[in-house]
């Protein structure tokens, strides 16, 4: 065998290693996935069955039988839509103003800005709580949708995205006439749409995921959201594994999809370091 | 604060800013503009009402005891905070935190910069391994959660089916102290460590080529390349790690209240669970915020830490 269909044969084992590694890593998800396709007699079975043909749609079946989930899933789609919605049109205004305006305060603004990403979320929950009570947005998909919205993340990463359109571009828009707005409009936005992407999809996933805040705000049933009622019923011990495990995989699905076709955006969020929503 | 403008490039474009720092920017030359602030409303109106108002009013609270369903407070100065002193569940939760962040946190560092070093190598691995890796990290705490109590259940999770398969005696992982704190931090790790991986993998790709050529003609080990060329190349990266890995840890609650409900008995209670359950499970605000006003400092400090870094980084 020569030299080089050795080096070949040996890449191609590392790649199919770091598959593996992949794959293992992936268990405790994979693992809940196959169960919730299990029919209750083999779930419990070792070793497991991986055959389709044993597979059945019995458990997402009795997941609808638990509660109103289609009315769960629109709560949580109508908060994960226009929280993000907010965020990206309130972040880019403001990565705006930040990033090409000079006007007094803009420093400090920022460092207030970006100092609020280092306040933690157990001094806020109560007197965010009270506040919300006062507002009457206890109990209402608002009281969700608005506290969450201005993120000093999104604000960041607009801003350091927009530092980068030229400035002649705004000055052209200026001499032409155009007001603040329509330059915001017309040439920020289209301009800095990579980043505007890469802002919605990370608070989209945010705000789908989210469990502490519907937690704390929400306690009637009607205005649950899909991950407030899955933890509700794992809370309990009356509704079975099958169940449960195929409940989490519906609530996997569209963040999945939405890691899986935008990908890159994810990978930009990290590098700036996006960590909190 | 000069740097200002002269920011790095974060978003991954390549590009260069080329708003320098005396940059013409779009004004009216006279008077006072207004459109800067009025874009800022929106940012900075929600930011001061649900993170900055509340913060203030924590202070506030931590001082008062205060009766919910009537809605009356009273000042009683430092007694939240001397009943802290002699609350031993609130010791036993600072001492699991601690605990758990000190366990969290290096072997995040550890297993993010093994997974990167082993997957960069190759790019179908390395594109593999920014998926799956991260996968983890796009779930939902329940999701998650719900994940791992399967995994792990007693007697009808795969583990245990696995052990009992082969003859060996079962764990009882969440439901014995040392087992659940174990199985605590490694579903925390798992969750997060694709993340941190990412960052990982940046920070390798930044390090020249010409290094690892150079020391392979000196003849130099793999070892000694990884002890001497990557990790003092990678340093910077790992600070920030650590610091943005302590912050996750010191805030990690969701998931551990679904996994473990902070059992059996406290032995996987964290301060946050803590205080979340004085404030709304026992209807006592004030003393509830006392607790995280007391780990303020700790978190100021890795906060001030972080801000050093980023800006030696020159991100901010």
């Amino acid at each position: 065998m020569s030299a080089e269909a050795r080096r070949k044969i040996g890449s191609v084992a590392y790649d199919f290693c770091a598959l593996a590694v992949c794959l293992v890593f992936l268990i405790p998800v994979l693992w809940a996935v196959l169960s919730a396709f299990q029919p209750s007699r083999s779930l419990f079975v070792f070793p497991p069955n991986f055959d389709p043909r044993g597979f059945s749609l019995d458990n997402f079946r009795a997941v609808f039988a638990t509660g109103d989930v289609p009315r769960y899933a629109m709560n949580s789609l109508i908060v994960a839509t226009t929280s993000s919605l907010i965020t990206v049109i309130a972040s880019s205004m403001a990565g705006f103003a930040l990033a090409k305006y000079h006007f007094l305060g803009r420093q400090l603004i920022f460092l207030v800005i970006i100092s609020v990403l280092l306040i933690p979320l157990q001094v806020l929950m109560v007197p965010v709580f009270l506040i919300l009570k006062t507002l009457g947005w206890i109990n209402t998909l608002i009281g969700i949708i608005i506290p969450p919205a201005a993120t000093a993340t999104g604000t960041f990463m607009m801003r350091q995205y927009i530092l980068g359109i030229p400035d002649e571009l705004l000055e052209a828009a200026r001499i032409d006439g155009a007001s603040d707005w329509r330059i915001y409009w017309r040439v920020i936005l289209p301009l800095s749409a990579p980043a505007l992407g890469a802002v919605g999809i990370l608070s989209f996933t945010w705000r789908w995921n989210d469990y502490l805040w519907p937690l704390i705000v929400i306690n009637n049933q009607q205005n649950y959201t899909l991950q407030l009622s899955l933890a509700n019923l794992v809370g309990t011990n009356t509704v079975e594994w099958g169940t449960l495990l195929a409940y989490a995989t519906l609530a996997m699905i569209p963040v999945l999809i939405v890691f899986v076709s935008f990908q890159r955006y994810f990978l930009k969020g990290s590098l700036s370091g996006a960590v909190k929503g | 604060m000069a740097s200002l403008d002269n920011t790095a490039d974060v978003s991954g474009t390549g590009k260069v800013s080329l708003s320098g720092r005396n940059s013409a920017t779009p004004k009216r030359r006279s008077g006072i503009q207004l459109a800067p602030y009025l874009f800022l409303f929106p940012t900075v109106g929600l930011l001061f009402l649900f993170s900055i108002l509340p913060m203030l009013s924590g202070f506030w609270m931590s001082l008062h005891s205060i009766d919910v369903i009537r809605g009356t407070s009273t000042f009683t100065g430092l007694a939240n905070y001397s009943q802290l002193l002699r609350d031993r569940q609130f010791g036993l939760s600072v001492f699991n935190t601690a605990w758990y962040t000190l366990t969290v946190v290096p072997l995040i560092v550890i297993c993010s910069i093994g997974i990167a070093v082993f997957v960069r190598k190759s790019r179908p691995a390395r594109v593999l391994a920014r998926v799956g890796f991260y996968i983890p990290f796009v779930l939902s705490p329940v999701v998650v959660a719900t994940s791992w109590r399967w995994l792990l259940n007693e007697d009808l999770g795969v583990i245990d089916g696995f052990m009992k398969w082969a003859g060996l005696s079962t764990i009882p992982w969440l439901s014995a102290d040392f087992p659940a704190r174990l199985s605590v931090v490694l579903a925390s790790v798992w969750n997060l460590v694709g993340f941190y991986m990412l960052m990982v993998l940046a920070g390798l790709s930044q390090i020249s080529q010409e290094l690892y050529e150079s020391a392979r003609i000196e003849g130099a080990a793999k070892w000694q390349q990884f002890w001497h060329i990557t990790l003092p190349l990678l340093k910077p990266t790992i600070l920030l790690v650590v610091i943005l890995a302590t912050v996750h840890a010191t805030q990690a609650f969701e998931t551990i209240l679904l996994l473990t409900a902070g059992g059996p008995g406290s032995a996987t209670r964290l301060v946050v669970q803590n205080m979340y359950e004085s404030a709304f499970g026992r209807l006592q605000p004030g003393y509830g915020v006392a607790q995280a006003v007391v780990l303020f400092p700790v978190i100021l400090f890795v906060a001030w830490l972080q801000m050093r870094v980023l800006k030696q980084e020159g991100v901010i």
